[in-house]
Formats: C-alpha cells, structure tokens, sequence
C-alpha cells in the first residue's frame, strides 16, 4: 500500500529525522530544545523575590516552576507527586519531603534487587533502591516556607504536593499546574531541555536521569551499576545548575539591555552572578 | 543533611574489604613450575590462572558472564589493545576492542606462553584430558582430571579448593560496578569510559560520526585502569 505522498514510503514526521541525527552525532540538543532567552524569561518570574516575601500561590508557582527548570522534572511527573517524610514506601512514585527539601526518586531496578547474603553484605557499600536528591538552596527555602503555608489534609487528602486549584487552561493534562510556566506543551519541553542544559555545563547525565527521574536507555545502564550519595548528586546538580542559571541570567541581561555580554555593565553582571550564586548557595558556583 | 546517605547498586565493594582479598590471593601463589609434580603444577597452574583472570577483569572490567570471552592471540602485547566477546544480544555478540594499561599485555602474553608450556605437560606426560578444550582457549584450569576453559563456576571452585571463596564473596562482574562508580566520584567522563565497557550508543569512538580520536578515550581509560588496578591492591 502507498503512503499518503504517494512514495511507498512512511511519512517521516517532521523533526524526527534531525533528531535522529542528531542523536548519532552524540549531540543532547535538538530542533525542539528550549533555548536559553526561554528560560531566562521564567527565571525573571521564579528569582523576583525572596521565599520570605512570596505569598502562597507565589511559592507553589515557584517551587513548581523550579522543579521543572532546576531539576528537570516532567509536569505530569510533578502532578503526581507525593508528600513524604523520609523514605516513601517501595510502592510510591517520586515523593517530596517538603520539610528536610529532599526529592526521592525510585531507580530502576535491574538486577540484585533481592536480600543480599550477610557476608556479601558486610563486603559492599550500602546502597537503596531510592536516589535522595537535596533540593538546591533555593528551591528548599522556598519548600519550607511552602510548607508553612500549604493547606492542610482536609483539602488534599491523597497527599499530592500540587493539587488541582481548578484555574487550569483547559487543555492542561497536568491538573496540578499553577500556570506560571506557560502552556502544557511549554512546561514538557523545557522540562525536557533544562536535563540537556544541565548535561551540557557538565552533569554525568545519570546525574540528570536522577535529579529529574527520567530514565532513558544509556542512563538506564549506568544506573545499574552506580553506587551514589546525596552529597555528591547535590554538588553535581548545584554546579551545574549554576553555569546554566549564569548562562540564562546573561541572556536575561543582553536581551534586557540589548548590548552583547562584553558591553554589559558590572552592575548587571553581579546581579548575574548573584541568581547563579542562588540558585548554588554559596558564592563558589559563581565563579567561572 | 548531616551525613551523606548512600543509594543505587548495591554491590560495590568495599575498598578494604577488596585489598583484604587480594592480598589473600597475592599471598597464595606460588610461582608455576611445569616440570613439578602433577599435583603441585596443576594446584599453582589453577591459582594463577584465577589470579590471572580476576587482574584483567579489574583492568578491563569485562562481564565475566560466558566463555571464552577473551581468546589465544585475540590482544596485542605491544600496543596494549584486547578484543573481548563478553555478551550475547538478539542482534549478535556484542565483540569490542579495549585498551590496556601499560603491563597488562606483556601479562596476557606470559600467561599464553604458560598455557602453552602447560598443555604439552599435559598431553605428553598426564592422563588429564584436554578434549573440553579449545585451541583458542586462553584461560583454562584443570579440575576432575580435565582441563576446561575458566568459566566463572571454575573460577569459584578453584578460589573454593585454595580456602579463599569467603575472601570473594562478590559476583563477578563487581568490577564493572566499582568502575563506574569511582569514575563519577572521580569525576571520569563516563563518555571515555562506556564504549569500552561495551555500553555501545553513538557516537562510538571508533564509528564514522566519531568526534574526538580514540587515542583519546583509549588513554583515558588506561589512566583509570591504573588508578583502580593500584586502588585495590594488583599494583
């Protein structure tokens, strides 16, 4: 049977073939990569104001919004996670310990999963089926003071850390959504493409399947044989984070002022400097 | 968080416990006289052979998973390059080059040369049989009265009859787990590393969309050969 060109041949869908190569090139962006003025114009929304200052819809948009563009976390993803405190149960998916700021994040389970004999045991280094993920400094103070503020079990009592407050877009398949971020489509995509930015300044990119609990085929692999701790996801995600919050705040400051980066003034640079610095919490994430 | 807490694969071994075991092993072997009695060539021959197998798969971290993964001849001593076997997929074997660390090939190569010395003992002068093994068999044991390649079952039963299976009491393919895990506490691209350890997605560094020379990846994978050959106690 001919296809609708009429060719013999499956209508290749746009995109896809550049994706494919670009893939084979070992390159982590692609045509459909959110480019770095998109998020510079969320981070002038989400960095506007300290946690102190946001009231409770504020922090809910922002601890939201900064899941997804300083984690990487899927939209739908976020709209199904879970309050935790401490480890979740085996059965649970992603989970949010809003109080001690630590994502949790089952890993896929390949192999060894069972008990270990005693004697291999004492010979190993301890491991867990759950990745414990410290939130970056900012995106914690701004859980706590979610925390504070958020609405009791009355009125989320299946435990879910966005609920649904009916303002939707409509077409929204992500219910939990406060709209911050822009559309449904926007949220994926630069969700999608804050992991390849992380990856890009640096992050092992098991790193980044971990922070944002996206597995594909390659990280996959590595994570079966990984043995991590918080501390060093922690530093690797803030690092990284960093240089891509450095890179956003500078394309912020260039389209604000319409001047390449080397006529920017000193001012605008520090202001640069200190979001990255934020986002790393301390000034070492600043330097590059 | 006060103390970092750990997570992920769950048998990575300790670093002290793993030195702890091959010095238990260093301390075993004997040097191989072909010309010994049968009993005592064959008990060292055994041990080093095992000695042998487990030094290359902390050099290469290969997946110990069938026979034979590595072949007579199949490496070269002077350029330090080994082409492995090590898995089967739907698609066929899964066969790749990986470089080794400097010493490792002269290794291979000592090793061939005893096989050999061995084999003839064997045929010439021993009622051991050599029919369950192949010509391009470089590692192999003699158990029962039989010389057989060294599957990870021979391996267990030759640390077993020496009275160390408790000082190893890790799967065999740890090497591949403690590897990957030191390279992102090390912070070693895990880019050089994977094509070797037979992780293969594109772009691989011997492919056509290949963008760096594999001397490259090849000497950075050699480096990190050393460091863990040293780490746990072979160097």
């Amino acid at each position: 049977m001919l296809s609708a060109n009429g060719s013999g041949r499956t209508a290749v869908r746009f995109g896809t073939a550049e994706r494919v190569a670009m893939a084979k090139l070992g390159l982590i962006h692609d045509g459909s990569t959110a480019q770095p003025f998109e998020f510079a114009n969320i981070y002038a929304t989400l960095f506007d104001r300290p946690a102190e200052l946001m009231d409770e819809s504020q922090l809910r948009a922002a601890l939201f919004g900064g899941l997804i563009v300083l984690h990487g976390l899927d939209p739908s993803t976020l709209g199904t996670l879970r309050l935790t405190v401490g480890q979740p149960p085996d059965s649970a998916g992603p989970s949010l310990d809003l109080e001690a700021g630590t994502l949790w994040t089952p890993l896929p389970s390949v192999g060894y999963a069972g008990p270990l004999r005693n004697e291999l045991a004492a010979a190993c280094r301890p491991g867990s089926g759950w990745a414990s993920v410290p939130l970056l400094p900012w995106l914690r103070r701004i859980a706590a003071q979610y925390q504070q503020g958020r609405p009791t079990s009355r009125s989320d009592p299946a435990g879910l850390v966005f609920v649904s407050d009916g303002a939707g877009s409509g077409d929204d398949d992500s219910p939990a959504s406060p709209g911050v971020i822009g559309t449904p489509s926007l949220e994926r995509r630069l969700a999608r493409s804050a992991t390849r930015w992380l990856v890009h300044h640096g992050m092992e990119p098991i790193f980044g399947a971990i922070v944002s609990g996206k597995f594909n085929f390659a990280a996959l692999a590595t994570s079966a044989y990984a043995n991590l701790s918080d501390a060093q996801l922690a530093e690797a995600h803030a690092r990284s984070a960093a240089r891509s919050t450095w890179r956003y705040s500078q394309n912020a400051a260039t389209r604000a002022t319409g001047w390449p980066i080397w006529k920017i003034q000193t001012s605008r640079l520090a202001q640069c400097l200190r979001v990255a610095a934020l986002v790393h919490g301390s000034s070492r994430g600043a330097r590059h | 968080m006060s103390e970092s807490r750990r997570f992920g694969a769950r048998i990575v071994p300790r670093r002290e416990a793993l030195t702890a075991a091959i010095d238990a092993l260093e301390s075993r072997r004997r040097a191989v006289r072909v010309d010994a009695p049968l009993r005592e060539m064959i008990g060292a021959f055994n041990l080093a052979m095992v000695y042998a197998w487990l030094r290359l798969s902390w050099a290469a971290a290969l997946r110990p998973r069938r026979d034979p993964v590595v072949r007579r001849n199949r490496y070269d001593a002077r350029l330090g390059w080994l082409f492995v076997e090590d898995k089967d997929s739907p698609y066929g074997v899964e066969a790749r080059v990986i470089p080794l660390s400097e010493g490792e090939g002269p290794r291979l190569a000592r090793l061939q040369d005893l096989g050999d010395r061995v084999r003839y003992r064997l045929q010439t002068t021993s009622h051991v049989t050599l029919d369950g093994l192949s010509d391009d068999s470089l590692f192999f044991v003699i158990l029962g009265g039989r010389a057989i390649p060294l599957s990870p079952q021979a391996l267990r039963s030759v640390l077993d009859a020496s009275g160390l299976a408790d000082s190893f009491p890790w799967p065999l393919n740890v090497p591949r787990h403690y590897w990957i895990t030191r390279a992102l506490e090390d912070g070693v691209r895990l880019t050089d590393l994977d094509p070797f350890l037979g992780h293969l997605h594109d772009p691989l560094p011997w492919g056509p969309y290949a963008a760096r020379p594999l001397s490259h990846s090849a000497s950075s994978f050699r480096r990190f050969a050393t460091t863990i050959l040293k780490e746990v106690g072979f160097l």
